[in-house]
């Protein structure tokens, strides 16, 4: 190939083709493109109808959406319109394919998303709700995060319950938000004891919502089909928003009558796992980087100490000290091994994988307070 | 806000009718785009918009210094200042704690520890920042008015995630009257219908059904679970980059505006040169056109050569994240592209020393002719790459090739080497096993997205052409349909865009 002249190189043959001159591309071009496009107007016009029929058809996941949003403003007004959305949809008809395809698929029949109140949950059981008396919880927002007063003391039955070897290993099942997830993994690979675990993380949940996902419901299922031995539960970093009573009160965050109803719930979830020989692992929430996260965190661990403090089958993993404590969130922390180690991925939220590993160290360090296992 | 959001939606149906509206009254236009490209961005955080304003002023300040400097020492001066600029902005929020944690670790030197909030999307447009002032430095473009640039750097479709969309391919269609009737509609509808069911449906499927159960505990799995879920993360990384790519050109494609292409069934790829061809074109573009050249490209003999891959692809790994699994990644695509350099050599193929400038040229002079370079694969200034030599060895060659890719999609996707090697020994334990992971729906969906690779660009071209002919009311009521199709078999929620963090 000539390379002296690189527009003429264009022209010339090559392995892979034949190639063009500017004007043949030119030319093809426009011709490509009044073959293949439309006028702008009614491109916009085709463009909204979809949309304005892609919302009716599915109308009723833009409710469930709009439904799932933090009580507030916003979501009074994406639901006024999802609703008035809906109401024609139902009108016309236009929901019905919808529905079906998400029938015949099973989506969204778990109990957990079917059932949306833990009240319902109790009394499905017969759980007798024990909630301790609390006194309000300072929710107060400031710039470096207000600090948890409560010590949440790890209380384990004396002596172990059973032995546990490699014919009988332990049944654990760890549940929890997005942060059960590197949990239940370092569980499941790392204790070096015999241990049967099953692990579920669903992103986005709390005991806030269970209009989204009800961990009470899904606890009660494992019970059945499971029977955990060891039930180890990391949830409580979703939880800080308003939620809604039984009655459809909504509960502003941080207020008593919010705290009350929070802590029935959580009294109403570790209630319904109580069994002779099954324990408790209840994790608590680490320091936050955003200030008013940090806030609820701290209300939360608190209001869960109470909680624990009455329920000598609970355990509380406390790892608020290990990630910042009384001097608040830090992203690398000094480790278990006296290496700093990085705690906390980039969102200030989640622990890393390293992180995660620590705290499954605690969670095994209970465990074998609590059974006699035989090291694998 | 995420693309396949029902308050994206919402969204762009406001802009997309007011950007038509206001066309004749380009100013208007360019205003109104900005702002609601500023919102897009200011959803994910408003703080960020500071630092996408600072980037837009700075990038114009240094380019008019650039074209207004009286010699070239001058010159060159504003444009060390403008890509160190550039460079030190994404260096700190992307790899301060990388290389903080590096020099601590290794030379024991602790430095303050901040928590720096990553920006979404600041690879991207830092990228198409150093590629302006570069592109005016080498003067294939002058600057352009503040308001232009602002909108190309800001310019929602492709803001957080890419195509990488050159300066000189975008800001002729700002200066230039947009035609009315030239709006792709057909090819949109196809492109943003693909992409809505790769994302929502296989990349978050596979997600969910085998590859993180795999990649996060692989000792608990047989290796066909082990080995299916290292299949099924290929084809959820390109299912989800090139879904979301999809979607931004066919929305772009909807304002009347022509990104390049940034996937081409990068898995039918025949050796690791033609992969990087198919796979993030428009990055693998930019590292040839502002990396590899600079740094002397296959002009300086073999062995430099052989140096300048490995450089390039290594530092296009760090561009991809803060961590040394990324740099080895990078480098190990390096090394398969090398090898296969010096296979050729060895053959005594005669490779085209490749003059930089002959390639630009080539280029620029064809989008300012008005002519589509839809693929720079197949731009004829571009070397040939490496094939086998039978036909026959073409697929040995794209079974190889795709493994090889696999394997280093096993690097990418691990947060330390020993993970990764964790992974890849677990392919070869416990085959007897029964698989827990690997049902015959996952085969299903892994087998028919790279059956997928196979199916004609002449086709997808076809189909597109059909929807440009079919009445607009038609083309609405199926793609409403495909929409609720896709929202129904979709899983609860949507998960972010892997390539977000990038």
């Amino acid at each position: 190939m000539e390379h002296s002249d690189p527009l003429k190189r264009a022209t010339e043959t090559r392995e892979l083709g034949e190639t063009w001159d500017d004007d043949q591309f030119k030319d093809a071009r426009e011709k490509d493109l009044r073959q293949r496009t439309s006028d702008s107007r009614s491109a916009v016009v085709a463009a909204l109808t979809c949309l304005l029929l892609a919302a009716l058809l599915t109308s009723g996941k833009i409710v469930e959406i709009a439904e799932r949003q933090e009580f507030g403003d916003t979501r009074d007004r994406q639901l006024a319109v999802a609703e008035r959305v809906d109401r024609v949809a139902n009108f016309l008809s236009l929901n019905r394919p919808y529905d079906l395809i998400h029938d015949i698929r099973g989506a969204g029949d778990a109990a957990a998303q079917q059932i949306d109140s833990i009240d319902d949950v109790a009394a499905d059981l017969g759980i007798e709700v024990d909630v301790p008396d609390i006194d309000p919880v300072d929710d107060t927002t400031t710039d470096t995060g207000t600090t948890s007063t409560t010590s949440t003391t790890t209380t384990v039955p004396v002596g172990p319950i059973r032995s546990v070897d490699a014919d009988t290993p332990l049944s654990v099942f760890v549940g929890g938000d997005s942060q059960a997830e590197y949990l239940g993994n370092a569980v499941t690979t790392e204790s070096g004891f015999n241990l049967s675990v099953e692990v579920q993380h669903e992103i986005s949940t709390s005991l806030s919502r269970p209009d989204y996902f009800n961990w009470p419901a899904r606890l009660a299922e494992i019970i059945d089909d499971q029977d955990p031995e060891a039930v180890v539960l990391f949830i409580g970093a979703n939880d800080h928003q308003d939620m809604a009573d039984d009655e459809g009160n909504r509960l502003v965050e941080g207020t008593a009558e919010w705290q009350l109803e929070w802590t029935k719930r959580l009294a109403i979830t570790f209630d319904l796992l109580e069994a002779e020989d099954r324990h408790i692992f209840w994790v608590t929430q680490p320091p936050m980087r955003d200030g008013e996260l940090d806030s609820g965190i701290n209300q939360i661990n608190d209001l869960a100490a109470a909680v624990i403090a009455d329920r000598d089958f609970v355990s509380a993993i406390d790892i608020w000290p290990l990630f910042g404590g009384e001097s608040g969130f830090s992203e690398r922390v000094t480790g278990p091994d006296g290496d700093e180690i990085r705690a906390r991925i980039d969102d200030g939220v989640h622990l890393t994988r390293a992180a995660s590993s620590w705290v499954a160290d605690m969670v095994f360090a209970d465990m074998a307070e609590v059974w006699d296992f035989e090291t694998t | 806000m995420l693309f396949p959001t029902f308050t994206f939606a919402a969204f762009f149906a406001v802009v997309l009718p007011v950007s038509w509206m206001l066309r004749e009254r380009v100013t208007a236009w360019k205003l109104f785009i900005l702002a609601a490209s500023y919102y897009f961005y200011g959803y994910w955080d408003v703080r960020f918009l500071v630092l996408l304003a600072g980037m837009t002023l700075g990038n114009e300040v240094a380019a008019i210094a650039i074209h207004r400097a009286s010699n070239s020492a001058a010159r060159r001066t504003a444009l060390t200042i403008a890509v160190a600029m550039d460079l030190v902005v994404l260096g700190f929020f992307k790899y301060y704690d990388f290389f903080t944690d590096s020099l601590d670790r290794n030379l024991g030197l602790s430095s303050p520890a901040l928590d720096v909030v990553l920006p979404i999307g600041i690879s991207f447009f830092t990228f198409q920042g150093i590629s302006y002032v570069v592109d005016v430095y080498r003067q294939d473009t002058p600057p352009a008015p503040l308001l232009d640039f602002a909108v190309y750097l800001s310019f929602f479709p492709q803001l957080v995630a890419g195509p990488i969309v050159r300066a000189v391919e975008f800001l002729p269609e700002l200066r230039s009257d947009r035609v009315p009737n030239q709006v792709e509609a057909g090819r949109a509808v196809v492109l943003i219908g693909r992409g809505l069911f790769k994302k929502v449906v296989i990349a978050d499927f596979l997600g969910r059904a085998i590859v993180d159960d795999a990649f996060g505990t692989p000792g608990e799995y047989g290796g066909v679970d082990i080995l299916f879920g290292i299949y099924g993360y290929a084809i959820q990384l390109y299912a989800d980059f090139s879904g979301y790519t999809d979607m931004a050109i066919g929305i772009a494609l909807l304002l009347g505006f022509r990104f390049p292409q940034n996937f081409d069934r990068p898995y039918a790829a025949v050796s690791v040169q033609d992969f990087w061809r198919r796979w993030h074109m428009t990055l693998s573009r930019w590292l040839r056109d502002y990396l590899y050249f600079p740094l002397g490209g296959n002009r300086k003999g073999r062995l430099i050569t052989y140096r300048n891959l490995l450089i390039t692809m290594g530092l296009g790994g760090l561009w991809h994240g803060a961590a040394g699994t990324f740099v080895v990644w990078g480098v190990y695509q390096g090394l398969g592209m090398a090898g296969e350099r010096f296979i050729s050599d060895l053959r005594g193929e005669q490779d085209t020393p490749l003059d930089s400038r002959d390639v630009r040229i080539q280029e620029i002079a064809r989008l300012h002719s008005g002519a589509a370079v839809d693929a720079w694969r197949e731009d004829p200034s571009s070397p040939v790459p490496f094939t086998p030599l039978e036909v026959q060895s073409l697929w040995l060659g794209r079974l190889v090739t795709f493994h090889f890719v696999c394997i280093g999609w096993v690097i990418f996707n691990s947060d330390s080497l020993g993970r990764a090697g964790d992974v890849l020994w677990a392919v070869f334990q416990g085959w007897t096993e029964t698989p827990e992971l690997v049902n015959p729906l996952v085969v299903l969906v892994i087998a028919g997205s790279i059956a997928a690779q196979y199916v004609p660009p002449l086709l997808a071209r076809q189909w597109s052409a059909m929807f440009s002919v079919v009445h607009p009311v038609a083309v609405s009521v199926v793609f409403a349909l495909w929409i609720m199709v896709v929202v129904a078999l979709g899983p609860e929620g949507i998960s972010e865009f892997i390539y977000f963090q990038f």
